[in-house]
């Protein structure tokens, strides 16, 4: 008697705590889900939302000729007067002044005053059917350069790191925009449900100068953010189960959180709740799929010779055949970093007679290996490799404080630089693009940093002007407002 | 304000002038029925239709007038409009006033007159509202017919011809018929809004009201290209909302034409190609367009599709309104023929079909049916053989063809050389000899063959180091080790004696107990693998026991470690800060053990480390002294260790002093500290440390 007593008194008082403000709160919740229902598109589907999974795969507007992207990026810059873009006029200028008309009204990031020209530090010769001109950096390489396109007019408009390499990787120089693998997977979802969309690899686990936010997902809901994965260790850190706790019990504690999760995105309807269901349930897939993917020990010893790995650590080589696995199980976007191209030639590191011939050495042979793997496996053709740094080297020596440095080194230049892509919709074999006879300013097709995005998207599938977001009351896409595809490297 | 008002009053002209042309029509129908009759319904009813067409024709003459304020119109052609529009209203307002007295036989207005003057209204009624219609569509677009405006105006033509012929002039036969089609019927000498003129060259060069409307190499800065370029929902914007508007081909060619304009008698072949521009058009299908026409197929049986998932086969569309499959069955091992029978079910519709490393063999690949539309089939690492190779012709499409790591032979050469539409084929890492490779190139010297590297060519790389792991560095009367290696299949082989390791030492198989001090080396083997370099590692017998071990001062928090004990612990440390080490800035170490019980001691093992940039040495001197009450100790050795040297590498080092056996239990142990950094030092005179991990009696 005395507990039903308790339970109406319950009742009453529960009631008498409603207030307004529960009512209005319940309105915003309300209006929540329904802006919801609109972004995610399920109005016109009639699905419940619980069923939808952001990462399932999605179809691509058009026929994609890549299905898959394995973006190299070499964080600090390499010089592309030292390995693409063959400059012999600067040769016979080697150690003149520098005109004032290449200097007048330009700021540069650490020159001052009048430095002095510099040559090509490397000979050159041109390789493969194509005669495709490379540095003697890349012995490795020169016998790929039929199969890349070797882009030499690229530009930019950030000459700091970080600033670039947010403009190379979400198109837009400040932070907040999401990366081109957020962009690719938020438009075709994933292949491997086990496995996430957009994994990123780093070189001695040494985060590019932007930080994270140059795998990040912007404004995109999070489950679009790049998952980076350790080639050395634990693949994913936190993924084991805690000791004394099995797999069965993890699956009931994930099954138990989600059901929680799901009536909280029920009530709120917001789309990180839906992020937090599908990570939970993604990283317990993982648990089986990643120690398997990620495990090199599985590769015969030809293949580790052929990328020239160093198991048990996490160099760029080990990074590149683990982008040959994940890209066989179907992972839609595979980003590596290395790092340490930074050649201003202020330290042994960083200088181009010396750490810079060692990077060269530690990307050569794998990355020239990855386009080999690639193609007698017989997946070049649909998997795009793009290679290259934020930016450019200046055709002038570094002078830092206006003084001869020890080492020899250049600045930051955003006029032009180059980069190489290879396989699905690219086409093999070409140079694209043309700078000046000092390698200053590019001269002939233009490339921007938009227009290579909407490239590659096109080679996806995607059309760059239809894959937006809105936010803040306009519509956003990865290109912006530029972007025009360059129908001249497509295959 | 008002005069936004006016203009919209304005704007209602083209509407409203229908009102009394309707009801005019209407009226004189009704008079011409009702003759020279007299019913008195019909009066009435003609009656109502002159009042009605006189309020609305007036009405709609003041909006006219208002419209024709805004200008914008050919002066002649809005006079004549006008004053008809005014003379019909007139007209009516008349015939209205009149009209009951044609039924009165003693009026001096005659019927016959009322009906001069009613044919005379419905003339003018025909002839402003022709003009009207001229005004709005432009001269002559009555005798227009649907077919000569499509082949005067329509642009497709023109494009189509763009991408062949080369000879034409870019602004007549490109660029006059795009405005044709989208600007000039507004901008023509009748209307000339803006008081801009289309039709022709110098029209467009004269710009309009507003001045030039062209900036040649400037699409952007050209107002005829920005006004087309805004947003529809901008008020001047144009083509303006609800008029046919430019597409993006249409729109591309406009500003190809402007950047790249010489003169009006330009050609195409003057100018750079204008299919790059077509690329990045966004509705322009071509380059989008898959290789074969799929207007035929039906998308994909559905329920056969979801049953093929439900076994585990990937199936994806190949892109939107597109119904071919990419479809793959990868990475698993449960294939049966039940789900090979499946794919009948959608054979039509698969594009890619994909069995790599799945358990697919002859008699699974036998019972495939033929798939017309396939074009890329990958069989890597499959069971299959020779003999799946002639099922080969069900595909007459196939183009791509992996075969990587199958036992495939040259028999399977002449099956490869009848697949007359493929394309590439994958053979690394199969039987095809070098011999049949050059057979296949021969004969189908078009066929992409990608044979990939030769694997005995590789440089073999080193195995990495193997690992020697125990608990503990030092034991008391056993102690477990245990070797891994990077790779759970190399073979570790080992010594104990210090003897450096041959493939025919002994081979680890499981973990080692050891009760005497080892050398231990260690190697590890692989197939394909360099041999690692030698792992090695001594392991010591612990002395005696000790019971307690107090220091004299507590060393600073960071390196209290797990406090004394740490240094009877038996572990060693590795590096300063990895908590296993006490050291002592200035200061010198003094440590103060006790034995379990009694012994005859006479040696004992300490500890330290060196690492200069850490400002940590190795002591300067080390004394042991003895107690026989644990109060009073002797000094019963002591020894001097010269400077540290500059190229001295430092790192962990035992130091071992011996003396002469004494028999006790109180011991104490110190070690003398550098105190400043050596006079090399980079920051030489700095107060310095010294460090120690472990200590042993023995």
């Amino acid at each position: 008697m005395d507990e039903l007593r308790l339970l109406q008194e319950l009742n009453v008082r529960k009631l008498q705590m409603q207030t307004r403000r529960h009512f209005l709160q319940k309105c915003s919740t309300g209006l929540g889900a329904l802006a919801l229902g609109s972004f995610i598109g399920c109005s016109d589907s009639g699905k419940p939302l619980q069923g939808i999974n952001p990462l399932s795969t999605k179809l691509p507007p058009a026929f994609a000729k890549a299905k898959r992207v394995i973006y190299l990026h070499m964080a600090g810059a390499p010089s592309q007067l030292e390995l693409f873009d063959y400059k012999p006029e600067l040769a016979k200028l080697d150690g003149q002044e520098c005109p004032g008309s290449l200097l007048e009204g330009r700021r540069f990031a650490f020159i001052q005053g009048v430095p002095k020209m510099l040559g090509p530090q490397y000979s050159f010769k041109p390789y493969g059917q194509s005669g495709t001109y490379v540095s003697e950096l890349l012995p490795h390489f020169s016998k790929n350069v039929d199969d890349a396109c070797v882009i030499k007019s690229m530009f930019t408009h950030e000459f700091n790191h970080a600033p670039a390499q947010l403009f190379m990787h979400t198109g837009h120089g400040r932070l907040g925009r999401p990366s081109m693998g957020s962009w690719i997977t938020y438009g075709l979802g994933t292949e491997n449900q086990d496995l996430p969309g957009f994994i990123v690899l780093v070189s001695g686990g040494k985060t590019p100068d932007a930080g994270k936010s140059v795998w990040g997902s912007g404004f995109l809901p999070s489950v679009y953010q790049g998952v980076q994965c350790r080639s050395e260790g634990e693949p994913v850190l936190y993924l084991n189960d805690p000791k004394g706790m099995d797999r069965n019990l993890k699956g009931k504690l994930i099954e138990a959180i989600n059901t929680i999760n799901e009536e909280a995105l029920d009530t709120y309807g917001d789309p990180e709740t839906l992020t937090r269901i599908e990570q939970y349930e993604l990283a317990f897939r993982m648990q089986v799929s990643v120690p398997e993917a990620m495990d090199i020990t599985k590769e015969p010893a030809s293949m580790h010779a052929l990328y020239g790995t160093s198991p048990g650590e996490s160099t760029f080589a080990n990074n590149a055949l683990l982008a040959r696995r994940l890209a066989e199980r179907g992972v839609r976007f595979i980003q590596l970093f290395h790092w340490g191209w930074d050649a201003h030639g202020a330290g042994r590191e960083e200088a181009l007679n010396m750490g810079f011939k060692d990077r060269c050495k530690e990307v050569d042979q794998s990355m020239s290996a990855l386009l080999t793997d690639l193609k007698q496996r017989g997946m070049l053709d649909e998997t795009l490799v793009v290679w290259g740094g934020e930016f450019g080297r200046t055709p002038m020596r570094e002078n830092r404080d206006g003084k001869v440095m020890t080492w020899i080194g250049r600045d930051h230049h955003t006029e032009c630089f180059s980069i190489w892509a290879a396989g699905g919709g690219i086409k093999g074999g070409i140079a694209y693009g043309e700078t000046d006879e000092l390698g200053y300013y590019g001269i002939k097709d233009k490339v921007h940093i938009n227009d290579l995005h909407a490239t590659l998207l096109h080679c996806m599938g995607i059309d760059h002007e239809k894959l937006t977001h809105s936010f803040q009351g306009r519509p956003f896409r990865l290109t912006d407002t530029g972007g025009k595809i360059i129908p001249g490297i497509l295959a | 304000m008002f005069e936004k008002l006016l203009s919209f009053i304005g704007h209602a002209h083209p509407a409203l002038v229908h009102i009394p042309i309707g009801s005019l029509i209407l009226t004189f129908i009704l008079y011409r029925i009702n003759g020279r009759g007299n019913r008195r319904n019909m009066r009435h009813a003609i009656n109502v239709g002159f009042f009605i067409s006189t309020i609305a024709a007036v009405v709609a003459i003041i909006c006219g007038l208002l419209l024709a304020r805004q200008g914008g119109y050919d002066d002649g052609t809005l006079g004549w409009h006008k004053y008809l529009g005014i003379l019909v209203a007139f007209l009516s307002l008349t015939l209205w006033y009149t009209h009951q007295d044609i039924y009165k036989r003693d009026h001096s207005l005659t019927s016959s007159m009322f009906n001069s003057l009613f044919n005379l209204c419905m003339i003018a009624l025909v002839v402003g509202g022709h003009l009207g219609g001229t005004l709005t569509h432009g001269k002559g677009y009555l005798f227009k017919t649907e077919s000569s405006q499509v082949n005067a105006t329509n642009t497709k033509p023109a494009l189509a011809r763009l991408t062949s012929a080369t000879d034409q002039k870019v602004f007549a036969e490109i660029i006059q018929p795009l405005l044709n089609d989208k600007c000039t019927s507004c901008h023509n000498p009748d209307k000339k809004k803006g008081d801009l003129i289309l039709v022709d060259f110098p029209g467009l060069l004269a710009g309009g009201k507003h001045g030039p409307i062209v900036e040649f190499g400037h699409p952007d800065s050209s107002a005829l290209y920005i006004n087309i370029m805004k947003p529809l929902d901008d008020d001047t914007h144009m083509p303006p909302d609800g008029k046919r508007q430019l597409n993006e081909t249409e729109k591309k060619l406009l500003a190809w034409w402007i950047k790249n304009y010489k003169s009006v008698e330009d050609q195409v072949n003057d100018y750079p190609s204008f299919e790059g521009q077509l690329l990045s058009s966004a509705d322009d299908q071509s380059i989008h367009a898959f290789e074969f026409d799929v207007s035929g197929i039906d998308p994909a049986n559905e329920k056969a599709v979801g049953q093929l998932q439900n076994k585990g086969f990937k199936i994806y569309g190949l892109a939107q309104n597109n119904p071919m499959l990419d479809v793959a069955y990868s990475f698993k091992k449960d294939l049966d023929k039940k789900s090979i029978n499946l794919l009948q079910k959608i054979n039509q519709q698969i594009y890619t079909l994909d069995f790599s490393n799945s358990n697919l063999d002859d008699a699974l690949f036998e019972t495939m049916d033929p798939m017309p539309h396939l074009v890329s089939l990958n069989l890597n690492n499959t069971k299959i053989t020779d003999k799946s190779l002639a099922y080969l012709k069900r595909f007459p499409n196939l183009k791509k063809l992996n075969l990587y790591q199958t036992t495939i032979t040259d028999a399977s050469i002449p099956i490869l050389e009848g697949l007359h539409n493929l394309k590439s084929v994958y053979v690394w890492q199969t039987g095809i000899s070098a011999s049949g490779l050059t057979q296949i190139k021969t004969a189908k010297p078009d066929l992409e063959i990608v044979s990939g590297i030769r694997t005995d060519t590789l440089v073999k790389l080193k195995l990495p180091k193997p690992s020697i792991r125990t608990d503990t560095d030092l034991f008391y009367d056993n102690i477990k080790v245990e070797f891994a290696s990077f790779f759970k299949d190399a073979q570790l082989r080992y010594t104990l004696d210090g003897s450096i390791p041959s493939p025919e030492s002994d081979l680890y198989l499981e973990p080692l107990v050891i009760r005497q001090p080892v050398d231990i080396k260690l190697i590890a083997y692989k197939e394909g693998w360099e041999s690692s370099d030698t792992a090695s590692r001594s392991i010591a017998k612990a002395g005696f026991k000790v019971k307690e071990i107090t220091l004299e001062k507590d060393p600073p928090k960071r390196y209290q470690a797990e406090g004394p004990e740490t240094l009877i612990d038996l572990n060693r440390g590795t590096q300063p800060g990895d908590g296993k080490w006490l050291a002592y800035q200035k200061d010198d170490f003094v440590a103060r053990l006790t034995l379990e019980q009694a012994q005859t001691i006479s040696r004992i093992k300490i500890g330290t480390l060196q690492s200069a940039g850490q400002w940590a040495f190795y002591p300067r001197e080390v004394e042991i002294q003895t107690s026989t009450d644990g109060k009073t100790f002797n000094r019963i050795k002591r020894r001097n260790y010269p400077q540290p040297k500059k190229d001295d590498p430092g790192g962990l080092r035992i130091v071992e002093i011996d003396f002469t056996p004494v028999q006790t239990s109180f011991i104490k142990v110190i070690l003398k500290n550098l105190g400043k950094n050596p006079v090399w030092h980079k920051e030489k005179g700095k107060p310095s440390w010294v460090f120690c991990d472990e200590i042993s009696v023995e």
